[in-house]
């Protein structure tokens, strides 16, 4: 005797889903857009722009030496640390297996800030490239322990998203409170670096920071989107995941190391920039689906993208002053965080 | 060709899980694993399936120690059901089924697993959206596209479900075990972890009865699954177990 269950057809309205047509289509207008947007950000700001002073040979007049000293690199540094902030987002809310997760609630980016700053005091100033690595080499190390600890509580606690978001208040307020003890043990001109690290700011971009950053986050980046199909079947549980051949640990390693590789990349360059990270995969997931194969290189675009606008707006809204593109990405994140508090409020 | 388990102990946090456990599956049959809750019964299957390692006694897969195997050889011919649940984001049930192969798979081999189990109408909704029952059931589709490859050669592969009629409703508690059914007639080799003795009466060959880590009966279904077994194991009273046991003979008959 044979059994057939019924296979009655289900209404299925909103709840549909996207073909990865869509994603890639989605994808092509995000690069489109970025483009368009550098474009555009180049001609709005403090100083005025004509399209002359795009020619090479108009390197000594002075407008151009701002497009080109100041503005561009400018430009650029936000879309990286923009696109950084927005992969490494995408990749920890993966291993975390929650949407909650973000480089700087998580107190990541704080714990490499910290390291920045012990780095500053300790280390009198030796600027060039070698100053610039040992400042990324810094915040790596100090994003990287806090992301294990992170991690490693998560894994004690279950992984609950309560108790991962305690455990970032808490590494937050620790280094918060370890950065002010090193606000009072300084002198001016280090009291000058380390509110800029902690504020988060785009100003002052070179492009040998630039080129220091790209160095270690494009190929982070590579790496990171690699693992992509792996991230998508560790969804199923780390038991799930090894039943189908993948061996979780190693993955949620290579995952935290590169994770915070990037964080610190982009915390060496501009600071603490909250909320990139926590908003960008969760607007993208609701337009391409949580696939990282696209979620991924989608975050880095979107990251980019949304990064840019929040500088162009720092850098114009009380023009020839500016305001710290942080208070922008906080202004916009914080409200959308809470709505996600509030709607996921069930399951915490 | 066979899955032996030697003498497995396994404990956790101080406590003894599993006592001297010893058992055989082989290729084309359909093994219940029943007992009471907290006997050891899901721990076994993840012992049997890899993925723990015994803290005494062996697994051996053909002859070789299953922890020889390399994760990837291991997932070729072996697939898990458990209980996790911990999908959190919006994945499309296309999507949750392809997670069963870390190759590209082809929407053609997603229908066709779904299919098995009527759950093709599912293809294109969100998973998050689904009951309890038709997750499961997309569940199930993803372990059979991990065996996929094994079933369209012709070649004998093990699974292992963990409670899979759990949130299924009754047609679809028989369609699985039909399934099943005619999984163990192509040659595969089914261990399943079931609280339903009636099911496990009417559709298991072998049956392994757990109780307080220690497998105190095995053997064929008719002999291991009787009043007997109701009263010392399941310790139910008389008049649960008198209605249990014409049940288990209207199951057997």
């Amino acid at each position: 005797m044979r059994y057939t269950a019924n296979s009655k057809m289900m209404p299925s309205a909103i709840t549909e889903t996207r073909h990865p047509n869509a994603a890639y289509r989605v994808l092509w207008l995000l690069m489109a857009c970025l483009l368009a947007a550098l474009m555009m950000a180049a001609f709005v700001g403090a100083a005025r722009v004509e399209w002359q002073h795009w020619q090479w040979r108009a390197w000594q007049n002075p407008e151009a030496a701002i497009l080109w000293h100041i503005r561009l690199p400018r430009l650029c540094l936000a879309a990286i640390v923009g696109a950084g902030l927005g992969a490494s987002g995408a990749a920890m809310q993966g291993l975390f297996r929650n949407p909650l997760a973000d480089p700087g609630l998580l107190g990541i980016a704080n714990g490499a800030a910290l390291a920045v700053a012990i780095s500053l005091i300790a280390i009198p100033s030796s600027w060039g490239l070698l100053g610039l690595y040992s400042i990324s080499i810094a915040a790596f190390c100090g994003g990287l322990i806090c992301c294990i600890v992170i991690f490693l509580f998560a894994r004690r606690s279950g992984g609950g998203v309560a108790a991962l978001l305690l455990a970032g208040l808490a590494i937050n307020a620790l280094c918060g409170a370890a950065i002010g003890f090193l606000t009072y043990l300084s002198d001016d001109q280090q009291l000058r670096s380390l509110s800029f690290w902690t504020m988060g700011s785009l100003g002052g971009a070179l492009w040998t920071q630039i080129a220091v950053c790209c160095s270690v986050l494009i190929p982070a980046l590579l790496l990171l989107t690699r693992s992509a199909r792996q991230l998508d079947v560790l969804q199923l549980g780390d038991r799930s995941a090894e039943y189908l051949g993948i061996d979780p640990r190693q993955l949620q390693r290579r995952t935290v190391i590169l994770a915070a590789l990037i964080v610190g990349s982009c915390v060496a360059v501009s600071g603490v920039i909250g909320f990139v990270g926590l908003l960008v995969p969760h607007l993208l997931r609701m337009l391409i689906g949580p696939q990282h194969r696209w979620l991924l290189p989608g975050s880095a675009l979107l990251g980019a993208l949304l990064l840019l606008a929040a500088d162009t707006l720092a850098r114009t809204v009380v023009a020839p002053a500016e305001l710290p593109v942080g208070v922008i990405t906080s202004l916009l994140g914080a409200p959308y965080f809470l709505y996600l508090l509030l709607s996921q409020g069930r399951r915490l | 060709m066979s899955l032996l388990a030697e003498r497995l102990g396994w404990a956790q946090k101080g406590k003894q899980i599993l006592t001297d456990v010893s058992g055989e599956i082989t290729p084309g049959t359909l093994l219940a694993i029943i007992g009471p809750n907290g006997a050891g019964k899901s721990s076994l299957l993840h012992l049997l399936a890899g993925g723990e390692r015994p803290d005494s006694g062996t697994v051996s897969l053909d002859g070789q120690l299953l922890s020889s195997y390399s994760a990837a050889s291991l997932a070729r011919r072996r697939a898990v059901l458990t209980q996790e649940q911990s999908l959190l984001f919006p994945f499309a049930v296309r999507d949750v089924v392809a997670m069963g192969s870390l190759l590209a798979v082809n929407d053609e081999d997603i229908e066709h697993c779904l299919r098995y189990f009527s759950a093709a109408e599912l293809i294109d909704r969100q998973y998050l959206s689904l009951s309890g029952g038709e997750r499961q059931r997309v569940q199930i589709a993803r372990v059979l596209l991990q065996l996929l490859p094994s079933l369209k050669a012709g070649d004998p592969a093990y699974l292992f479900l963990d409670e899979p009629l759990n949130a299924l409703d009754l047609n679809h508690q028989f369609a699985l075990m039909a399934l099943l059914e005619s999984l163990r007639d192509r040659g595969f080799a089914i261990a399943c972890v079931i609280h339903d003795l009636v099911l496990a009466r009417r559709f298991a060959d072998q049956v392994w009865v757990l109780s307080n880590g220690r497998l105190v009966a095995k053997g064929g279904a008719a002999e291991v699954i009787n009043e007997c077994l109701l009263d010392e194991v399941f310790m139910l009273p008389e008049q649960p177990r008198r209605v249990m046991a014409s049940l288990l003979d209207c199951a057997g008959a």
